[in-house]
């Protein structure tokens, strides 16, 4: 693994600064929205988190499905671009590898943009609900669910980004599956649910109660996913 | 070279980007759902909508929310990336023709690309309308002219965004932040449209119009008719001073 390698590749793209910018953006959806309609909350008689997942996770979610797909077409721009990726495979390096490093990277990346938003969520439950079940606990868990829920999409971006050289048909059929997720139901019973693109719109209660489910497609789609990448790649090398 | 050479100039650039297709597939999937779920559109009496307008306008609403808007950041990917390998722009640049004026071309390109998703939704609503009415036994099939209008509106109400979106790929060199920039700020429209401020949003335009055709084709909800006495000038000043930018932005690159 050269995580530091696509660091330094990443470093003077802006993918850093869209990324935390992006976080902070929708970080700002939760506070935004409990400020400005506290009355509509704290009367609920639910549990204070699920009333802002409810509330809030959908269009967190959309931003954060939105910054991945673009973040993903341009770790992959950065590589096509100036036919980079000629002299990357001219070097003893395997493109599978470039694959998985990338998707570690952005993985991570994506990680620190759910922790700021569970630190915005958190911080919602503690200004303004007077419950003190919401542990850091229970919201770690939580960010460790929601983790779980992004890889597929991580993963099918990245593929759908390393497919095609040009940034805007990768981006486009990026685009595209997003609005097939948003499109899709999203009730966690459904079995349309588990596209990879709509699996971050579900909440981590979704997630605790259908756990086998879920867990079970995050696994099965991650390794489709993988295996397809792995099958493209020698496909493509054996075209040269 | 005058304009019009450039237009063609640049749409010649454009021919095998494949861009038509992603178009299209997007406008396909739009109504793919519509057509399934078709009988639901009976239910919808308590709104007091008739269905074949429901039809229409629930897909339209799916096509002003998200899609569209989307697929219009993705074009503007299009114009600006498919220059910038081999230095293409600054070849462009050197030679001696108005920046304004190329800046502009690439605007209408811009404009027509949008024309030509509209006319590919209208294109296929008749269809998907024809298959739903072969399944329900029920006319969804609107008169031409209305469709027409619907769409002729959408598309004029989003101009106002998409000058925005080409001062943003303008201004910003960097495509990501150029890109994520675009796609967030579609995010809030949802949020925007159902405030009193939305008129101060371009990218809530087409999404508000198409809210509004909504109330006014169904008798339950109160009527809420566009305001343009307010609207009209915004849109207007924000559509020329977001292309005045972009074109100083333009002719700044080649300078620095």
């Amino acid at each position: 693994m050269k995580i530091p390698k696509e660091c330094q590749k990443i470093k003077r793209t802006g993918f850093l600064p869209l990324f935390v910018f992006g976080g902070l953006f929708a970080s700002l959806v939760p506070l935004l929205n409990t400020a400005l309609r506290t009355e509509v909350f704290i009367h609920a008689k639910s549990d204070p988190l699920n009333v802002l997942f409810d509330a809030n996770w959908q269009m967190i979610a959309l931003i954060n499905v939105l910054l991945l797909t673009a973040g993903a077409c341009l770790m992959y721009h950065i590589e096509y671009a100036g036919r980079c990726m000629e002299k990357m495979r001219a070097l003893p390096i395997k493109e599978s590898a470039i694959f998985s490093e990338k998707c570690v990277f952005l993985a991570i990346t994506l990680l620190g943009v759910l922790a700021l938003e569970s630190v915005s969520l958190g911080f919602c439950v503690k200004h303004w609900f007077s419950s003190n079940e919401t542990t850091v606990i229970i919201l770690l868990k939580y960010l460790g669910c929601l983790f779980l829920l992004m890889l597929p999409a991580v993963l099918l971006a990245l593929l759908i980004a390393s497919l095609w050289e040009n940034m805007w048909v990768s981006l486009g059929v990026g685009v595209i599956g997003i609005f097939v997720a948003t499109m899709l139901p999203m009730e966690p019973s459904s079995f349309l649910s588990l596209f990879p693109f709509a699996l971050p719109f579900q909440t981590p209660f979704a997630m605790i109660n259908y756990k086998t489910k879920f867990i079970s497609a995050v696994i099965i789609e991650s390794l489709v996913i993988i295996g397809a990448e792995i099958i493209f790649l020698n496909v493509r090398r054996k075209r040269l | 070279m005058k304009f019009m050479t450039l237009l063609s100039i640049e749409l010649a650039k454009i021919r095998r980007s494949k861009i038509i297709l992603i178009l299209f597939i997007a406008v396909v999937i739009l109504w793919i759902p519509s057509v399934a779920n078709a009988h639901l559109n009976f239910k919808m009496s308590f709104a007091g909508i008739s269905p074949e307008n429901n039809f229409l306008i629930q897909g339209l609403m799916g096509m002003a929310w998200f899609m569209f808007p989307a697929s219009m950041v993705v074009c503007t990917v299009l114009l600006a990336e498919t220059e910038r390998g081999h230095n293409g722009i600054i070849k462009m640049k050197s030679l001696p023709i108005n920046l304004t004026t190329l800046c502009l071309a690439k605007f209408v390109v811009l404009l027509l690309l949008a024309a030509s998703e509209m006319a590919l939704t209208m294109l296929t609503y008749f269809i998907s309308a024809s298959i739903a009415s072969h399944l329900q036994n029920y006319d969804f099939l609107l008169p031409v002219s209305f469709v027409l209008k619907e769409i002729f509106f959408l598309l004029l109400s989003a101009i106002p965004m998409l000058a925005v979106f080409w001062l943003l790929s303008t201004c910003i060199q960097t495509p990501i932040f150029c890109v994520g920039t675009g796609l967030a700020s579609i995010v809030p429209s949802i949020l925007l449209i159902n405030t009193k401020i939305w008129f101060l949003y371009p990218m809530a335009y087409p999404f508000y119009v198409v809210a509004t055709e909504y109330a006014k084709l169904s008798t339950s909800m109160t009527e809420s008719n566009l305001n343009f006495f307010l609207w009209l000038p915004i849109a207007i000043s924000i559509t020329l001073v977001s292309l005045w930018l972009s074109c100083r932005y333009f002719e700044q690159t080649e300078r620095s």
